[in-house]
């Protein structure tokens, strides 16, 4: 029984890093720039699809995620100079454009690689041995992976000059400009980071999963809920929310319907909207 | 030729563009019976449908401003409750109506009232996806009652109403347009009423509406709540004529593909609905461009259109004639 | 008419109002004067639903309508204008008179207050036009007009004649003369000393969220505690 409660456990904090790695792009996006970007899944199932090409010709896994996270962040970089720049002015054209921009990327997906579903080799196999735990050893290597990447982001926003003019921008845009930091181009930096992190998402989703064009829906919303749970804006909201859905998950799988997984998602997401606006550490919302 | 009298020419020229668009689309719809193909009454159906859908979401988009991404999920809760109420409540199709219509009325005001207390777009947004993905969840695991992710034969038809078989196709394409004509009515009669002011002024300043006199979240709630029971109705007429229900049907995917529709044509105008659906269905069907390709070159022209011209084809259009207009008539 | 009892707002620490009392009767024609920041549009916020007090009453007509929302109020007949001039940009003159017109509508009367409120404030002339082609003062104007066509009893202006130059002055208290004239009883928070002295019958002083003085235009120009909230700043500019 505690076994089983363990290997849940493990589960949805592996499952809850992967969502939290696609949340953060959201998240921050959202929150200073006040862009929904409903794309940001595409990020995900071409970063997958790029370790899948990587591995199936010989490159390895580690090639494969590296290329994914820096073509994901390159394009990232190049839709935000391209579109997102000119949709500042209306947060919902943001929106729209978005909703635009998934339909192309998805149906090229599909036109190109087919829509059947694809297996990715995993780098490792077989089980990690911990006393009577048998944890499966590529999902571990996943969890601490996006662990590392999450560590990593976090690290960067607290240490670096960067991650410092983003800071300053997520609490007040005019007062960043006025300080001198140059928005436009954090912004692009922004939306760099947020796809690479995506891409490795998708790498990493891809040694567990079956990848197919359509499969960013999923992590879309799924950061959608860690977003407005965390709270929009903020990095450490993004990291518990995703802890949390990820474990809730998990164990509702496991003890009551497995099939009605993805549900629990949408009904904490709801439930978050109506009691909690403004997420667990997210600003205040004002309403009339 | 003075200036004036070029201006008036205009002027009367644009007045009756205006006309030319409803009566081409009018002719459109009479179409199918022309020709008497099985494919094109099939192709019409749908896209009559489609049109309804797209009209009675800009209730809510368009004239209230209130991005609401559930409608493709009323659409199938349209479809599937009308289906339940036939086979199981033993009502015919004219019978179900109503008591569906109630159904819907309360989950759209069960989910639009917590949902619209907040300013934001985004929240209702977030909302009204989430529940519509819910809602198809619901559709898809409730086995028992609804038959699953793999759907639902419906072998029924409506009876025979005003001398009108509608096991007929054609029958269920007459059907479809009367369903159409009331989305496009029931539009048109609020955009010229107090209610549909009501809504714009929502749209344009909530805060000065309400200082105004007008309760926000009651009319947003209407708005909500009557375009949800339209596009239910479309669903009610949509189990027939496909004879096939599946939770797909309501896809979240589908609420995004009607914005597209919306946002093509122009949001806020009356036949920008109608030519986007067109655009958006008709003009790739009939060019055979295989699916995926098509939705491609869909969601290119969301994007050029938000980025080039943001009140859609109509509306853009629109604009430049009311423009002209203005200027013919101080010219 | 209205009645404000020991209104306080605290705001995250910081006290913008301090036990508020005053009384306004129907008819009167009052102003709401004070220094920068000394809490008087929280007050009209207050008053007009938009926020909540801490602690204290708002009464209207005997009325209790503290946690009232702000369509309810309008439809009582207090109806409230925004600082700088708050339309809708998009809609021309005569739609945004319709709009307010709104609570009106169902009545008999509704498109005469609409077309009253147009004449009566000299907007004929731009019945047509977008609101957001108007010069300011004319903004300014339909704010107040669409006010008016609310068929509102009690008018709260919130700095009408911020920004405006002296012509618009000119216009903007003959605008308010007529209304009154009309029975409408109205409280007006403004700076401009100047213009506010010459209009109105009383006023009432806010400094720091503290009531100092409430009295005719001709005392409170003389009370010590005024002149000192206001720094030696004489009534004739500012």
């Amino acid at each position: 029984m505690l076994l089983d409660i363990v290997q849940t456990a493990f589960d949805g904090l592996m499952v809850g890093g992967l969502y939290a790695s696609v949340a953060l792009g959201i998240t921050l996006v959202f929150g200073l720039m006040g862009i929904l970007n409903f794309a940001h899944g595409q990020m995900v199932m071409l970063g997958a699809y790029i370790a899948f090409y990587a591995v199936a010709s010989g490159l390895g896994f580690w090639v494969g995620t590296a290329l994914a996270m820096l073509a994901m962040g390159l394009f990232g970089a190049l839709l935000e100079r391209a579109i997102f720049r000119r949709t500042l002015v209306d947060p919902m054209a943001g929106l729209t454009v978005s909703l635009g921009l998934i339909m192309i990327i998805e149906n090229l997906a599909a036109a190109w690689f087919t829509p059947d579903p694809r297996f990715m080799e995993p780098p490792l196999s077989g089980d990690f041995r911990l006393g009577p735990l048998a944890l499966s050893s590529q999902r571990l290597l996943v969890l601490l992976l996006a662990a590392a990447l999450i560590t990593a982001f976090y690290l960067f926003l607290k240490r670096t000059r960067l991650g410092k003019a983003i800071r300053a921008m997520a609490q007040s845009r005019q007062g960043a400009s006025l300080v001198g930091v140059k928005v436009t181009r954090v912004s692009a930096a922004i939306f760099m980071i947020g796809s690479a992190l995506a891409g490795a998402a998708g790498a990493l989703y891809a040694s567990l999963f079956a990848i197919s064009p359509f499969m960013g829906n999923t992590p879309l919303m799924k950061g959608f809920i860690l977003a407005a749970f965390g709270g929009l804006g903020s990095v450490p909201g993004a990291i518990v929310a995703g802890a949390l859905l990820g474990l809730a998950e998990s164990f509702g799988s496991r003890y009551l319907s497995a099939a009605f997984r993805d549900g629990y998602g949408f009904m904490l997401l709801i439930l978050t909207l109506l009691l909690m606006p403004n997420g667990l550490f997210g600003a205040r919302k004002g309403r009339i | 030729m003075t200036v004036s009298k070029f201006s008036s020419t205009l002027d009367s020229l644009l007045a009756r563009l205006h006309w030319a668009v409803w009566v081409g689309l009018g002719a459109l719809l009479l179409l199918p019976f022309v020709f008497s193909s099985r494919y094109l009454v099939y192709l019409g159906t749908l896209l009559v449908l489609q049109a309804s859908l797209a009209t009675s979401l800009n209730l809510i988009i368009g004239v209230a401003g209130q991005f609401a991404l559930s409608h493709a999920a009323f659409y199938g809760i349209g479809a599937y409750a009308s289906a339940l109420l036939i086979e199981s409540a033993g009502l015919g199709f004219w019978g179900s109506l109503l008591p569906m219509l109630a159904i819907v009325a309360v989950f759209s005001a069960a989910i639009g009232y917590p949902a619209l207390r907040y300013t934001g777009g985004i929240h209702f947004a977030l909302i009204t996806f989430a529940c519509g993905e819910l809602l198809r969840l619901l559709a898809a695991n409730w086995d028992d009652l609804t038959g699953g992710p793999q759907g639902k034969r419906l072998p029924y038809s409506p009876a025979p109403l005003l001398g009108i078989d509608f096991s007929d196709a054609k029958g269920l394409y007459l059907l479809a347009i009367a369903v159409l004509v009331i989305s496009v009515g029931v539009v048109a009669a609020i955009r010229h009423s107090r209610f549909g002011r009501a809504l714009v002024a929502i749209r344009e300043d909530e805060i000065l509406a309400a200082s105004l006199g007008i309760a926000v979240t009651r009319h947003k709630l209407a708005a909500y709540v009557l375009t949800s029971m339209l596009a239910a109705l479309a669903g009610s007429v949509y189990a027939p004529f496909a004879g096939f229900i599946s939770p797909d049907l309501m896809s979240a995917g589908e609420s995004v593909a009607l914005v597209g529709v919306l946002i093509v044509g122009g949001i806020g105008t009356l036949s920008g609905p109608l030519i986007g659906t067109l655009i958006f269905f008709a003009i790739p069907e009939l060019l055979r461009i295989a699916k995926f390709y098509r939705l491609v070159i869909l969601g290119a022209v969301i994007v050029a259109s938000v980025l080039f011209m943001p009140e859609g084809i109509v509306g853009f259009f629109s604009k430049q004639w009311q423009a002209l207009r203005r200027r013919a008539k101080g010219g | 008419m209205l009645k404000l009892d020991n209104i306080s707002m605290r705001f995250d620490g910081l006290v913008v109002l301090s036990n508020v009392s005053l009384h306004i009767a129907a008819g009167e024609l009052v102003g709401l004067i004070g220094p920068n920041g000394a809490g008087k549009t929280t007050l009209f916020n207050i008053i007009s639903g938009f926020q909540r007090p801490s602690a204290g009453q708002v009464l209207y007509r005997g009325e209790p309508v503290t946690a009232a929302p702000p369509h309810r109020l309008a439809a009582l007949g207090m109806v409230r204008t925004f600082q700088g001039a708050r339309v809708f940009p998009k809609l021309t003159v005569r739609e945004n008179l319709r709009v307010a017109n709104h609570l009106r509508s169902r009545q008999r009367d509704a498109a005469d207050l609409a077309a009253d409120a147009m004449t009566l404030l000299g907007l004929d002339r731009f019945a047509d036009e977008l609101a957001a082609s108007l010069p300011a003062g004319l903004v300014r104007t339909l704010g107040i007009a669409m006010a008016i066509a609310t068929g509102a009893t009690l008018l709260l202006l919130d700095e009408p004649a911020a920004g405006l130059s002296a012509d618009e002055f000119e216009q903007l208290r003959t605008v308010i003369e007529r209304t009154h004239a009309k029975g409408v009883t109205i409280c007006i928070i403004e700076h401009n000393l100047k213009f506010l002295m010459g209009c109105v019958e009383r006023a009432c002083v806010l400094d720091a969220g503290v009531l100092i003085a409430d009295g005719p235009p001709e005392a409170i120009t003389r009370d010590p505690r005024v002149i000192e909230a206001y720094l030696g700043d004489t009534f004739a500019d500012r």
